[in-house]
């Protein structure tokens, strides 16, 4: 299952990637994305006060979307920080190219936890567990948006017939599912319903693609379209919501349910509901623009699995 | 181009030489200007060439793997992200064509939508792969690149570019060597005119002084001028005064000469005019002896006393002539049928002398507007030349007519005819040049006051026909003022 909730990081400063004179982050840079990963990685390692711990002791491994890595390597440094310092054991921050990638590592144990999407979680929901969920707006829960162009004069999403239509991510949520279940409730499926569409493989490239006019309309997170409406208001305000959804479960950090109950869990669990308590974990959140972590039941993403399941059942 | 050249043949040298030199000014500016913007649309294009090529190779990388997968939004992204790599190229638009002439993604997604064809304007330069092409007019350049794999097409990508910088550069050179040149012909013209005019100055001062000359004012250069000319000119200022003063003598002479004539002829006419009184007066006195004896005899006396006032009328007649031929103010006086009628009795004597037949047909009905004392004088200087030349008890015929505009007298003898000298002496007359040396000073006299009335002298004249002299005098004009003795005075004063 692909990861979605890494890319809500995506509205934050950019301090790796100029484009120009864009100072909007970068979304797309695969080679710089591997590179700042790798190197990442490495200078993490070094400079951590675990480094030289006994050997056979390996670091905590934690899976976050490429596009996360790419946005904010300041965010990264918080996180990776407060995690090792909050648990007490150094912390490795993950990163690859597609949220499959990030998801099946999650599966196959190479990853301890990672910051998925609520879409992968119920897909696997028989091998993961909730480790903990975000708070947005005090709730762990979040909205889908269907946006079009801010001129385009349309009275209700049944006139996206025909349209070229940006998705974020083939798993994606709120990017994706979202969309697709309630054409599927209409009897419709994407390729249907509407003329084209393509994945843009980042809620910010969807608001971008929307805006350009590449795309007609475009689904994409409420979250993001939010926080980004307020940081690059110039790029949101030449699109504007044509459909709000239900209120779905945000995406939450998830473990392979076998080790749900380790100790390193737990220390990461504490970590989480704990950061709105320490200054570094409000630094986070300040640059997140969450209000802290919860520890909530799984019935939170029934939304999410409802959606999934009438998805599966039309077909879509 | 001999056109040209006869059409400007007579213009003055200030104006022909700048403007030879302003012509081939231009001709060396648009020469140059050619050579600067040809050359330099040639590095603009190659440059452009190179800028552009590099932004199809950048563009076509980095859309390739988009172009693999038909990836919409890579390719979008790495267009826009291209756009902005290549600013300096000013790419207007970038389009990336799957191979089905479909728009896979542009970097003007509205003007080209997803999947769209291909405006047909611009479907026509795909054939154009690999060229540059250009078009001025629009200041656009247009760039199809065929993104290939393995041997297969699998997209084309189409790059629309601004040049309109380019050629507003080029616009600008363009305007600056049209400044530049314009203001070096204008400084050149200006400057040729100028030196041409410093040194053709001296010709101008011979030309014054020759139209003065011309004009019967001749006047000699100032010696002060000369010394200051150049060698050339001051040798020929000295000429120019060698030649004035020459022509002043003449003029002086033939002024003398002619004095002389009239002079002559008045010693003849004072002569004739005694005669005519002498002739009578033998008479007379036996009248006043008849009288004194026989005066008591009533028929006798009376035939006496008319005998002495037909005696005393001729001479009064002839004393008249005289008087109003040489006392007469100067200056025009219409001529009357009347001024002609005493002509006769002024030559009575050359013609009584030779018995000549005097064939008088003055046709004058009523005044005519024309100097009556110059008509008087030429016709009494042709009825004297025509006695002097007449054979005894030949025919002398005057014919006086006038039209509305013109007065034509003509005296016709049976003389020999005219000497070449005389026609000589007419034209030079006529044409303000001095007597011609030998016989013909009376013709060269009449001429020249014929002249004063813009009239024209003819001759006729055969071994055996006599001779005929006209003259045609316009009627009402202005007489041209003519001064016989100013170049004399003139050179005299120099």
């Amino acid at each position: 299952m692909p990861n979605e909730c890494s890319e809500r990081m995506l509205p934050h400063r950019s301090v790796v990637v100029k484009r120009g004179d864009d100072p909007r982050p970068s979304v797309m840079d695969m080679n710089r994305r591997t590179l700042i990963a790798t190197i990442g990685g490495a200078v993490l390692a070094a400079f951590s006060p675990f480094t030289g711990r006994a050997a056979g002791q390996s670091a905590f491994s934690f899976g976050l979307t490429p596009v996360f890595l790419d946005s904010d390597i300041e965010l990264l440094n918080e996180l990776q920080s407060y995690l090792s310092d909050a648990m007490g054991l150094p912390v490795t921050l993950v990163k690859r190219r597609t949220y499959q990638e990030i998801t099946a590592l999650l599966l196959s144990g190479e990853l301890d936890a990672a910051w998925i999407c609520g879409f992968p979680f119920v897909q696997h929901a028989d091998k993961l567990a909730l480790v903990a969920v975000p708070l947005y707006r005090q709730q762990p829960l979040y909205q889908s948006y269907i946006i079009v162009p801010a001129d385009r004069a349309i009275a209700g999403w049944e006139e996206l017939k025909g349209d070229i239509h940006a998705f974020s991510d083939p798993d994606s949520n709120s990017g994706y599912l979202v969309t697709a279940a309630l054409l599927a409730e209409h009897n419709q499926s994407p390729a249907k319903f509407f003329a084209k569409t393509f994945f843009t493989y980042g809620h910010r490239n969807v608001i971008r693609a929307v805006a350009s006019g590449l795309a007609h309309s475009g689904s994409v997170d409420g979250y993001v379209w939010d926080v980004m409406s307020v940081r690059e208001p110039d790029l949101v305000s030449r699109t504007k919501v044509l459909r709000h959804s239900e209120l779905l479960g945000f995406p939450p950090i998830a473990c392979l349910r076998s080790r749900h109950d380790s100790e390193e869990i737990g220390r990461l669990t504490d970590a989480l509901v704990s950061i709105a308590g320490n200054p570094h974990g409000v630094k986070i959140l300040t640059m997140l623009q969450l209000d802290g972590f919860a520890v909530e039941p799984e019935s939170t993403f029934s939304g999410i699995a409802a959606n999934y399941a009438l998805v599966q059942l039309k077909g879509g | 181009m001999a056109g040209l050249w006869r059409m400007t043949s007579n213009w003055p040298l200030a104006l022909k030489v700048p403007m030879l030199v302003a012509g081939l000014t231009v001709i060396v500016a648009i020469a140059i200007s050619q050579v600067v913007l040809s050359r330099l649309a040639r590095e603009q294009e190659a440059s452009l060439r190179s800028i552009t090529s590099a932004f199809m190779d950048g563009v076509s990388t980095a859309v390739t793997p988009g172009l693999q997968r038909q990836d919409v939004w890579e390719t979008f992204d790495s267009l826009d992200r291209a756009r902005r790599q290549y600013g300096a190229v000013n790419a207007l638009f970038v389009v990336v064509l799957q191979p089905n002439g479909q728009v896979l993604a542009a970097s003007e997604p509205e003007r080209f939508p997803v999947t769209s064809p291909l405006p047909p304007h611009l479907a026509g330069l795909l054939g154009q792969e690999g060229n540059l092409v250009l078009d001025e007019e629009k200041g656009r350049a247009w760039l199809v690149r065929r993104i290939e794999q393995e041997s297969f097409q699998i997209g084309t990508v189409l790059a629309e570019i601004d040049i309109s910088d380019i050629l507003a550069v080029r616009r600008e050179v363009l305007w600056t060597l049209i400044l530049v040149n314009g203001g070096l012909t204008a400084v050149l013209g200006l400057a040729g005119y100028l030196l041409v005019r410093r040194m053709v100055r001296p010709l101008s001062l011979i030309q014054q002084h020759l139209t003065a000359a011309g004009s019967g004012r001749p006047e000699l250069i100032d010696e002060d001028q000369i010394r200051h000319a150049a060698p050339e000119y001051g040798d020929l200022y000295r000429r120019f005064n060698a030649m004035i003063r020459g022509q002043a003598e003449r003029e002086a002479l033939a002024a003398e000469l002619a004095n002389q004539e009239k002079l002559a002829m008045l010693g003849r006419l004072a002569s004739g005019m005694a005669h005519e009184v002498n002739n009578p007066l033998g008479g007379l006195m036996n009248a006043v002896d008849t009288l004194e004896v026989h005066g008591d005899r009533e028929s006798v006396r009376r035939r006496t006393i008319d005998l002495l006032r037909r005696g005393l009328a001729g001479i009064q007649n002839v004393v008249r002539a005289a008087l109003v031929t040489y006392k007469s103010a100067p200056g025009p006086k219409r001529l009357t049928r009347a001024d002609l009628e005493d002509l006769p009795f002024l030559i009575q004597h050359e013609t009584g002398a030779k018995q000549l037949n005097l064939d008088w047909q003055n046709e004058l009905a009523e005044d005519v507007e024309v100097d009556a004392s110059a008509v008087r004088q030429i016709v009494l200087n042709l009825l004297l030349n025509a006695c002097a030349a007449s054979p005894e008890r030949s025919m002398i015929t005057f014919r006086a007519t006038a039209t509305s505009s013109t007065l034509d007298i003509s005296v016709a003898d049976e003389g020999p005819g005219l000497p070449e000298l005389a026609y000589q002496a007419v034209a030079a007359g006529a044409a303000g040049a001095g007597a011609p040396l030998g016989q013909g000073l009376g013709l060269w006299t009449t001429s020249r006051l014929a002249a004063r009335l813009n009239a024209t002298m003819s001759l006729q004249s055969g071994p055996s026909q006599g001779a005929t002299i006209r003259l045609v005098a316009p009627l009402g004009e202005e007489r041209e003022e003519y001064d016989v003795g100013a170049a004399a005075r003139a050179d005299r004063a120099g």
